[in-house]
């Protein structure tokens, strides 16, 4: 009897062992450096290019280096970044992550990613946009490098338009004001389809509609990043509120817009990114559409939404300069002539725009210019994961018909308050 | 036979500990441990991305959670949905409990179909609604429904006034037929005896239901008042699925509150110090409708 129990401890702690002891083991057998990627999926066409571009590396460094990837389903973004928290707490970063372009802040504030600086050449970040570069640096270091850009103009259904005798603007320094957007929204508005989609995913409206707080002289927060008192709070910000909540109550903008009503013909306009325009060619090739540019303020003065997923090393990466030459090798010019068309996205970097002679034409071209001319990358601060949803709500909130004022004073407090708590010294 | 008894003597034999093993490890380590490690965060300063600055602050947690007027509105909601949703929940559930408890030729059927729902995991029901609650006549289902009886479209879910009540609806709907079950299962333990004896005496419907059936079912209603309260206090899905606590925080619950301070924005800490303020709230009102219903008999 003993004995037998004894066996069975021995069985039950020999299984508890086995599950624990699963993890992962570096292994650097005959010479070779692992390398582990983590990154959220996406589309079927992202997917793919992944898998053939790690097929490419791993093939070019057989015997120095091999990588490989581990997805997360995205879950509104939100499910990747669990995954990130709980390896930071739990020790197990793997050696590079991808980062959404306004995370690189709280990430690099956090030390869990570490600069490029002395490992990138000079001319490969003289060669990244502006924008992207922005994008990647925190505290005058550059942190991560970007897979592919992004931009938000207007598409119109060209027989629409037509019909109501409306022109869209075909240069940048025509682009229409707040007001005359409106007007034309108002115009386009019919009982047979809305004037414009646009978005009220509370995810996506901090990237979708804060540079118009900058084009109106404000921002969502202070350039430092640590207050968004006097900046989120103003009457610059209470009169973008105000002129998004119009088109919603005016019922020129459905309210639960779905995903397809700009393709059906059911919405005369859609405001949204350059993400659209392969779906739009491989699945509408029958609607006659175009694109115009993001709407200016009534002082003409632009800015327009930027940024996208970029890929960084972490301060677990256990050879930061093997993980660098993936990092460089999924982001250089070459990658981009395959990775932008691919994902459908625009090209982050000036040498592969030039050679990317599709990007040079409509429809991207308007992207491409706005890209340019006036990209406003999201604010970079720590307290982004907080800045971001609360700013969602607020403007959700104030479209269904809360008191902008009260509900910037609340979000102000929430925002600065988390500051205080975790980033203040 | 021998063995056994030494088995008896040696209190510090291992079987008995191996038999429990299991269990105890399993409820260890998944509950026991991090209830521990969350009453002690709740006294940290603890960003889940800092692990390294994690910093001793007392009750500083505490202070500014019960300052914090989203915390008291989080609060307000989650008493607010669980008052409307419990009496609902356990008159319907006892409504078709009734109904079902017929013997009808195919009564089968409908007790599969009020039951159903629940097989359903309450994020794909949660998906479901939100196109059925959507707020324009042609695409949203009920909206459509109420423009042909020649009704003024309603918000539901993007209104403050409309959000959280149609969250009980639909939850009424999801799990009502799962407490119908339980309240079917009771009714049928009841003596028919005692049903005959009233036919007897000449009882109407009416008196039978108030003298027989709910007395006999006593317990059951305290079992199921108890979970569905528990339940109600615990709500957090449908508000994360389908409104993410709006709008104007309107289905903001308290676990809502937790797991948008501790997973969305980090703070371990400050989420931890709120869980443990929600366990002693939902400890003390089982307490409280535990002793009202030892207090009735």
């Amino acid at each position: 009897m003993r004995k037998k129990s004894a066996l069975l401890l021995v069985l039950l702690l020999a299984g508890i062992a086995a599950i624990f002891a699963s993890g992962s083991e570096e292994s650097t057998e005959s010479g070779v450096k692992n390398l582990t990627v983590w990154r959220p999926q996406n589309t079927a066409e992202i997917e793919g290019w992944w898998s053939e571009m790690l097929e490419g590396f791993n093939e070019k460094y057989a015997g120095t280096y091999h990588v490989e990837q581990v997805t997360f389903p995205k879950g509104g973004s939100q499910g990747y970044e669990d995954k990130i928290n709980t390896a930071v707490i739990a020790g197990s970063l793997p050696d590079l992550i991808l980062v959404d372009g306004p995370a690189v802040a709280t990430y690099a504030e956090a030390g869990i990613i570490i600069p490029m600086d002395e490992m990138i050449t000079e001319e490969s970040k003289a060669d990244l946009l502006d924008s992207t570069l922005k994008q990647g640096s925190y505290d005058g270091k550059l942190y991560t490098l970007p897979l592919w850009e992004s931009s938000v103009a207007i598409y119109y259904n060209k027989d629409i338009l037509a019909e109501a005798g409306i022109t869209v603007p075909e240069r940048l320094e025509d682009a229409w004001t707040w007001d005359e957007f409106y007007e034309v929204v108002k115009a386009l508005t019919t009982s047979e389809h809305y004037g414009c989609t646009m978005h009220t995913n509370s995810g996506q409206i901090t990237y979708y509609y804060s540079p118009m707080l900058v084009q109106n002289g404000t921002d969502l927060i202070s350039a430092d990043g640590s207050t968004t008192k006097g900046y989120l709070d103003t009457e610059e910000t209470v009169e973008f509120l105000t002129w998004l909540k119009r088109l919603y109550d005016e019922k020129l903008v459905n309210i639960e817009p779905t995903p397809t009503e700009f393709f059906d013909g059911k919405s005369a306009m859609l405001f949204s990114t350059c993400y659209q325009i392969a779906t739009l060619q491989s699945t509408y090739p029958d609607l006659n559409w175009g694109v115009t540019y993001y709407p200016v303020s009534n002082d003409h003065v632009a800015g327009t939404p930027t940024g996208s997923w970029t890929i960084g090393i972490t301060n677990k990466a256990s050879d930061p300069e093997a993980a660098f030459v993936f990092a460089d090798y999924m982001t250089n010019t070459e990658a981009n002539m395959t990775g932008c068309p691919a994902s459908g996205y625009l090209p982050p970097r000036k040498s592969s725009s030039e050679a990317l002679t599709q990007y040079q034409e409509e429809p991207y071209k308007k992207f491409m210019e706005q890209l340019a001319e006036t990209g406003v990358p999201r604010p970079r601060t720590p307290v982004w994961t907080v800045l971001n949803p609360t700013f969602g709500s607020v403007v959700t909130d104030v479209i269904m018909g809360a008191d902008p004022y009260e509900k910037l004073a609340e979000a102000v407090e929430k925002i600065d308050s988390d500051y205080q708590m975790n980033y203040a010294d | 036979m021998k063995n056994a008894i030494s088995l008896k003597r040696n209190c510090f034999d291992i079987v008995p500990y191996l038999f429990i093993a299991p269990a105890l490890l399993v409820l260890a380590s998944f509950i026991i441990l991090p209830v521990i490690m969350a009453v002690r965060y709740s006294f940290y300063n603890f960003n889940m991305l800092r692990p390294d600055r994690i910093s001793l602050i007392g009750v500083e947690n505490y202070k500014n959670i019960i300052t914090d007027d989203l915390f008291l509105t989080a609060i307000g909601n989650t008493f607010r949905y669980a008052f409307i949703l419990v009496p609902i929940e356990v008159v319907v559930a006892f409504g078709l409990a009734l109904l079902v408890n017929n013997s009808i030729r195919g009564i089968s059927i409908y007790r599969i179909a009020y039951f159903s729902p629940m097989l359903t995991s309450m994020t794909v029901v949660s998906i479901l609604w939100t196109f059925i609650y959507n707020p324009t006549p042609g695409q949203g289902l009920l909206n459509s429904f109420l423009a042909n009886i020649g009704l003024a479209p309603c918000p539901f879910l993007r209104s403050a006034d409309t959000a959280l009540n149609s969250i009980v609806a639909m939850s009424v709907w999801q799990s009502a037929g799962n407490y119908m079950m339980i309240f079917l299962a009771g009714l049928q333990g009841v003596s028919t005896e005692l049903y005959e004896a009233a036919d007897i005496d000449g009882a109407g419907w009416w008196r039978k239901m108030r003298s027989i059936t709910i007395p006999s079912l006593h317990n059951v209603f305290v079992f199921i008042v108890l979970m569905t309260t528990i339940a109600a206090m615990k709500m957090f899905t449908q508000s994360f699925v389908m409104t993410q606590g709006g709008p104007d925080n309107s289905t903001m619950t308290i676990v809502y509150y937790v797991y948008q301070q501790g997973l969305q924005f980090r703070n371990i800490g400050y989420a931890s110090a709120a869980s443990v303020i929600f366990f002693f709230i939902v400890l003390l009102l089982s307490t409280a409708i535990k002793k009202f219903v030892d207090s009735e008999r």
